[in-house]
């Protein structure tokens, strides 16, 4: 009796021990699935905060409105589906990071130069002052490519000179050096054409 | 060393927000959260089979095992005891065999299974009335 009663309760603790594998199963993938969705609503979060900035990155790397939005998307849309954004340990100089290949290798796939059209607004104007929004962009396309990239991560981007750094593979200084040249070529840039706020000259 | 006309004029750019970007498309959204749920699904589907046939080969072991112990213990009490081998029982057996070859088969051969019904026949006892010609 005993021995049949051992054999009885191995058998109960047996198929306990599957339900309790079968239930820990279904808690992992729920957990995984859980920790997908709050990587999808991070994501969408970093998209609200940083996608103007980013878009205005892509466009003025790439030039083409259409394909530098593509590519914002495209960088967002991997990391919902692939994950990863938890892993960066900057978010911000990440995604700048990733747009920035992206847009880059675009290029090298089409094979050719950024040429900037000129109607699409990268802006939205203080008190709808549209003709200050072309001079502006007209400014930045004028500026070259690499104090191009320096002034928008540092104004727009909001990112230190280290992070940009770490973006762009050069030191802190270098790109330190780089913004106060575009700054300057900037305010000189949007000063002469129009006579426009005397006192940045 | 920024002078105030830079910061200034950083406050003129900053003044101008980039264009928001348009929505992200929502189709992948929609296959990701599809993909999500069948996963879901699948998830507790493959739990709950695995639930199932645990309990399942839990109980059909326990039915076999009773039905093992019952047939064992019915079938050593169908079966009637043989008797002790001796020189009397040895006497008698070759004294109603036909032959001593007969005798020693039966007493070295003799089955312990139950014989079979009245109205049915054993494979041997149907391979014996075959006629066949090697």
């Amino acid at each position: 009796m005993r021995i049949s009663e051992a054999r009885g309760g191995s058998k109960k603790n047996i198929a306990g021990q599957k339900t309790n594998q079968a239930t820990l199963i279904v808690l992992v993938l729920t957990a995984q699935v859980g920790t997908a969705d709050r990587d999808t609503d991070e994501v969408g979060r970093l998209y609200d905060r940083y996608g103007a900035a980013l878009l205005l990155f892509a466009s003025a790397l790439g030039g083409d409105r259409t394909r530098a939005q593509d590519a914002v998307h495209q960088v967002f849309l991997k990391l919902i589906e692939g994950g990863g954004i938890r892993k960066a340990s900057d978010q911000k100089a990440f995604l700048f990071t990733c747009v920035r290949n992206a847009v880059l290798n675009d290029a090298k796939l089409r094979r050719r130069d950024a040429t900037f059209e000129v109607d699409s607004l990268w802006f939205d104007p203080p008190q709808r002052d549209y003709p200050a929004e072309r001079r502006l962009r007209l400014a930045l396309q004028a500026l070259p490519e690499d104090q191009r990239e320096v002034i928008i991560l540092h104004v727009w981007g909001e990112l230190t000179f280290a992070e940009i750094g770490e973006i762009l593979s050069t030191s802190a200084n270098t790109a330190a050096s780089r913004y106060r040249y575009a700054l300057a070529k900037l305010r000189r840039s949007v000063s002469e054409k129009e006579g426009f706020c005397a006192g940045f000259k | 060393m920024q002078d105030s006309n830079d910061t200034d004029f950083e406050e003129y750019l900053k003044s101008f927000s980039p264009v928001a970007p348009l929505a992200l498309p929502q189709t992948k959204n929609v296959r990701y959260r599809s993909i999500r749920v069948a996963a879901i699904s699948g998830a507790i589907a493959a739990g709950m089979a695995i639930v199932l046939t645990g309990v399942v080969v839990s109980h059909t072991r326990t039915v076999r095992g009773v039905e093992r112990q019952s047939l064992g213990a019915a079938s050593a009490k169908d079966q009637p005891p043989l008797p002790p081998l001796t020189v009397r029982s040895a006497n008698g057996w070759l004294a109603t065999a036909p032959s001593i070859g007969a005798a020693l088969d039966d007493l070295a051969f003799r089955s312990k299974n139950a014989p079979p019904p009245a109205d049915k026949k054993s494979a041997i006892a149907v391979l014996r009335e075959e006629k066949t010609s090697l």
